[in-house]
């Protein structure tokens, strides 16, 4: 088994990577059949489940496996898994939400004092989940490894005995979200001595010598241990910053390094599966989906999804990003149903446009988080006890269908451009904080308790351009402004970041990189020589950066435009290699000489082709993202036919395909290029 | 008052995507001015509508008016006035191993209590109410619903528009179904109720009411405990 481009090899044959949630200790074992059935109605040839530590191991030392609770038997539930003919993914955590009350770890883990994350003044860290408020665990914790080992090997033999063979499982998910618990601004955690000594590791393993950091630092520290963490920002110039970024780094270093741990016990096991994980909602600070998949033994790192009605922005940006970034697109977690404490729900209509609208965007695999209505959780197609919600088992049946029989997921996108975020400058706004405080609102029964972080940003003159948004620090302005250009003209885009492989620059005719005061070396180099490039177009805005990320002179950026320009004080725009973008405004998409497929004007809609592997046949997906019903006259050069796949309506004549378009939908079609006009619908 | 192994399923979708609207009405939105003063005196405000407010128009003695800013801006409900000192104490308090042992609702009761009670920490409400809902609520609760369960159906100009069972036991909440687990009779407010009574003999309470009456009453009620 493993992960392809566009889906899973199962015993030597790529599938189409569409799966969906079911919790087997949720559901009478006398339902397990019916509802796997309905599953199996649906279309679907894989499932997804978790396997609960707290669940199985219901008092210290003490665990069953359907012994005492027939729910349990997760033994029994792969066995009808395989007589279902169902591939089954599993999830053993040790974090893993679920909405359970501790999300998944038992309880005396989460009470050991050794477990446990600080604060920075010295006291727990606090989840307040609206079923009970509990102790964050601390990922540099030991004993929280010793423990998650015992567990993982108590579920061991259970899962060797269904893989192989006639064995259903094709794969395992390390950890769930590691991003501890949400809480992503530096300063609120983790302060616990474990931390603190693996943060002073983190510095040894970068500066080698205390020397080398004092060096870094403008300080004169006598050893890594006299090195104390900061609590907020207290500096009060741009050479202060490094002691910082480092801060903010080691925050990244621990979410890797708990990965790293528990793909090293999931490799202890010898279970021979594909290792992938789930990133909760992050592509900033303090994660990175390229370097998770940098990490040995990780082949894949997705981002989950929870879309609000008709959220559009959201998934544009989530799943562009995974396209740019990642192996393998995929959300391991989208929202199919919800947890109890939202406001409101999706209907079938609103799920299945953000459903195609992903895959519209590049999306290669998903699971459907949830198919099956459990304890606080509903919406789903099928219920607890194996009834059917028509509106949302209709809506994934039809929707399945199509997109095995049309074969989706072996067609490709291919935007011509990618938009690389500046990491660094969502470092350094996380960081530019006096103090960060914990989050002590949950959904939307537990409202009010929270202060906005904004209220302790510094108004510290640091010599340096930061970025002016400020409702989050993943967001950037020059970013946001290029996004909505390149829309409003509709030009398809990628985005990714620093970390982002450098051969994978050569997918793309023109990168906008977002650039300020500092840039790493490294990366200054690599756009360079992406600039150099036959053909290819550089675009740097807000800033042109001139100096690295220690403060210190690196112009490579500079010399590059200058050599372009003749002279780097002449900053105006220029139809080759680099060009200076101060205001995206200015940006005029003809200097971008890239061909479109189609053209057309109206707004609110947008389109995407996504190419045959073979040659110029495509999928056209058309989005209407208004409440109206849209025509739309979609003009090209070459003769092709059209055929509907999905919810297309509309004809084709003289070069113009006019389709009309409902509100908030998606609709597909088939076209074949044609030697000879043929116009015929 | 809320067990933390709670049960919540069988939830109709249809209806249940309409709780944010019946919470609204337990826990109105209110608009909180944030205050924090700087380590050098400075003051800086925000809303929880992200709209920025300079406190300096409106100190007196060196502190921010409280009732200038009322006056000013109608739609504040509630002033934070926070110092750095008061919040580290507040969230070292607040984060301490002891809070465990607490239940959920018990605990977000004491996070607003101790903002009033912290030392650096100052809260001004427009009129004088308790300011978390759960007060209230527990109130109401400890004072109609004894072990057993309470069906609450809420009807929009005579449709079923929401309902929810809540089932107590030793005076805890334990679980938190909808009538859809009777699929067959699920928007039949008086087949469930008999459904119910045979399920839970002597210890069923069922209201029925519109859904414009419960959000008057409610409000009514809070006025009255206010």
């Amino acid at each position: 088994m493993k992960f392809t481009d566009n889906g899973i090899e199962i015993k030597g044959m790529e599938k189409p990577l569409y799966c969906g949630s079911v919790h087997y200790w949720r559901i009478e074992k006398e339902n397990w059949g019916r509802v796997l059935d309905e599953i199996c109605g649906m279309g679907f040839e894989i499932i997804e489940t978790y396997i609960p530590w707290s669940v199985h191991e219901y008092e210290e030392g003490r665990y069953d496996f359907g012994e005492l609770d027939g729910k349990k038997d997760l033994d029994g539930f792969l066995h009808l898994c395989e007589e279902k003919g169902l591939s089954v993914i599993v999830r053993p955590g040790p974090h893993i939400n679920a909405e359970l009350t501790l999300f998944g770890y038992p309880e005396w883990i989460l009470q050991d004092e050794r477990i446990q994350a600080k604060n920075p003044w010295g006291t727990t860290v606090v989840y307040p989940y609206v079923t009970k408020q509990f102790p964050i665990p601390s990922y540099a914790s030991e004993v929280l490894y010793e423990k998650t080992e015992e567990y993982f090997k108590k579920i061991a033999p259970v899962l060797h005995r269904h893989i192989g063979g006639k064995g259903c499982i094709i794969a395992v998910q390390a950890d769930n979200e590691t991003c501890n618990f949400f809480r992503d601004r530096p300063y609120i955690m983790d302060y616990s001595d474990a931390s603190l000594k693996l943060y002073r590791q983190f510095l040894e393993e970068r500066y080698q010598t205390v020397e080398m950091l004092n060096e870094s630092y403008r300080s004169n520290y006598p050893d890594f241990e006299g090195v104390v963490a900061p609590r907020g920002f207290r500096g009060e110039k741009k050479e202060d910053l490094p002691y910082y970024f480092d801060w903010v780094e080691y925050k990244e270093y621990q979410i890797l390094y708990a990965l790293k741990r528990m793909i090293a016990i999931l490799n202890k096991l010898d279970l021979k599966l594909p290792i992938f994980h789930n990133c909760a909602y992050q592509n900033y600070t303090p994660i990175s989906v390229p370097r998770d998949e940098e990490i040995k033994g990780l082949s894949v790192a997705g981002i989950d999804a929870y879309q609000e009605p008709k959220d559009r922005e959201m998934l544009q940006e989530r799943i562009r990003y995974l396209a740019g970034s990642s192996r393998l697109p995929f959300v391991p977690e989208f929202g199919s149903g919800s947890w109890f404490d939202r406001n409101c729900l999706l209907s079938a209509e609103e799920e299945e446009y953000g459903y195609l609208y992903s895959f519209m965007n590049g999306l290669k695999a998903i699971s459907f988080y949830m198919l099956v209505e459990r304890d606080r959780w509903t919406g789903c197609p099928v219920t607890a006890d194996g009834r059917v919600r028509e509106n949302f088992y209709r809506m994934f049946q039809e929707m399945l269908r199509m997109l095995q029989e049309e074969k989706v997921c072996q067609y490709q996108r291919r935007p011509r451009i990618l938009i690389l975020k500046n990491y660094d400058m969502g470092r350094l706004k996380a960081l530019y904080s006096i103090m960060d405080l914990n989050l002590l609102s949950s959904n939307c029964f537990i409202t009010g308790p929270d202060i906005p972080a904004v209220l302790f940003t510094p108004d510290t003159d640091l010599g340096i351009h930061m970025d002016g948004e400020d409702s989050h620090y993943a967001k950037e302005v020059w970013v946001d402004q290029v996004a909505e250009v390149l829309n409003g003209q509709h030009y398809e885009f990628n985005y990714s970041d620093r970390y982002l492989q450098e051969e994978r620059y050569g997918d793309y005719d023109v990168i906008f990189a977002s650039c300020y005061d500092f840039m790493d070396r490294e990366t200054q180099e690599r756009l360079v020589r992406f600039s150099k490039s036959n053909g290819k177009k550089l675009f740097l805005g807000p800033y042109i950066p001139y100096m690295d990320r220690d403060f210190r002179a690196c112009t490579v950026l500079e010399k590059a435009l200058a050599e372009d320009l003749e002279t780097a004080k002449q900053k105006v725009p220029s139809r080759c290699g680099i060009t200076f973008l101060p205001d995206p405004d200015g940006l005029d998409c003809d200097d971008l000489q890239l061909n479109r497929e189609y053209v057309y004007e109206e707004a609110e809609v947008e389109i995407a082709v996504h190419y045959h592997p073979a040659g110029r046949d495509h999928l056209l997906f058309m989005a209407n993202h208004s409440d109206r019903e849209k025509t739309v006259r979609l003009h090209y050069q070459e003769n092709r036919s059209f055929r509907s796949v999905w919810r297309g309506k509309g004809s084709s004549k003289n070069n113009t395909l006019t389709a009309e378009l409902a509100p908030y939908t998606v609709s597909i079609w088939k076209a074949k290029m044609e030697e000879e006009a043929d116009d015929k619908q | 008052m809320i067990s933390s192994r709670i049960h919540m399923d069988y939830l109709q979708p249809e209806t249940w995507t309409h709780l944010g609207v019946i919470l609204s009405c337990l826990n109105p939105e209110k608009e909180v001015l944030h205050i924090l003063k700087t380590d050098t005196g400075k003051f800086r405000g925000i809303t929880s509508h992200q709209q920025r407010i300079a406190p300096e128009e409106f100190l007196s003695s060196g502190e921010p008016e409280p009732q200038k800013i009322f006056s000013k801006y109608g739609e504040i409900e509630e002033i934070r006035v926070y110092t750095l000192p008061g919040l580290e104490s507040y969230y070292t308090k607040v984060q301490d191993s002891s809070v465990y042992s607490m239940d959920i609702d018990d605990y977000l009761i004491y996070l607003y209590q101790m903002q009033e009670q912290t030392e650096g920490i100052q809260i001004y409400t427009r009129r004088n109410k308790t300011r978390c809902y759960l007060e209230y609520l527990k109130q109401l609760i400890d004072q109609n619903v004894k072990d057993g369960a309470f069906l609450l159906w809420l009807t929009n100009h005579g449709e079923l528009y929401f309902n929810c069972i809540l089932e107590y036991k030793g005076g805890k909440l334990v679980r938190l179904t909808t009538s859809d687990r009777y699929p067959d009779a699920y928007c039949d407010y008086d087949e469930v109720c008999l459904r119910l009574k045979s399920e839970y003999p002597g210890s069923v309470q069922c209201v029925t009411i519109e859904l414009r009456e419960f959000a008057e009453r409610i409000e009514g009620f809070f006025r009255k405990q206010g």
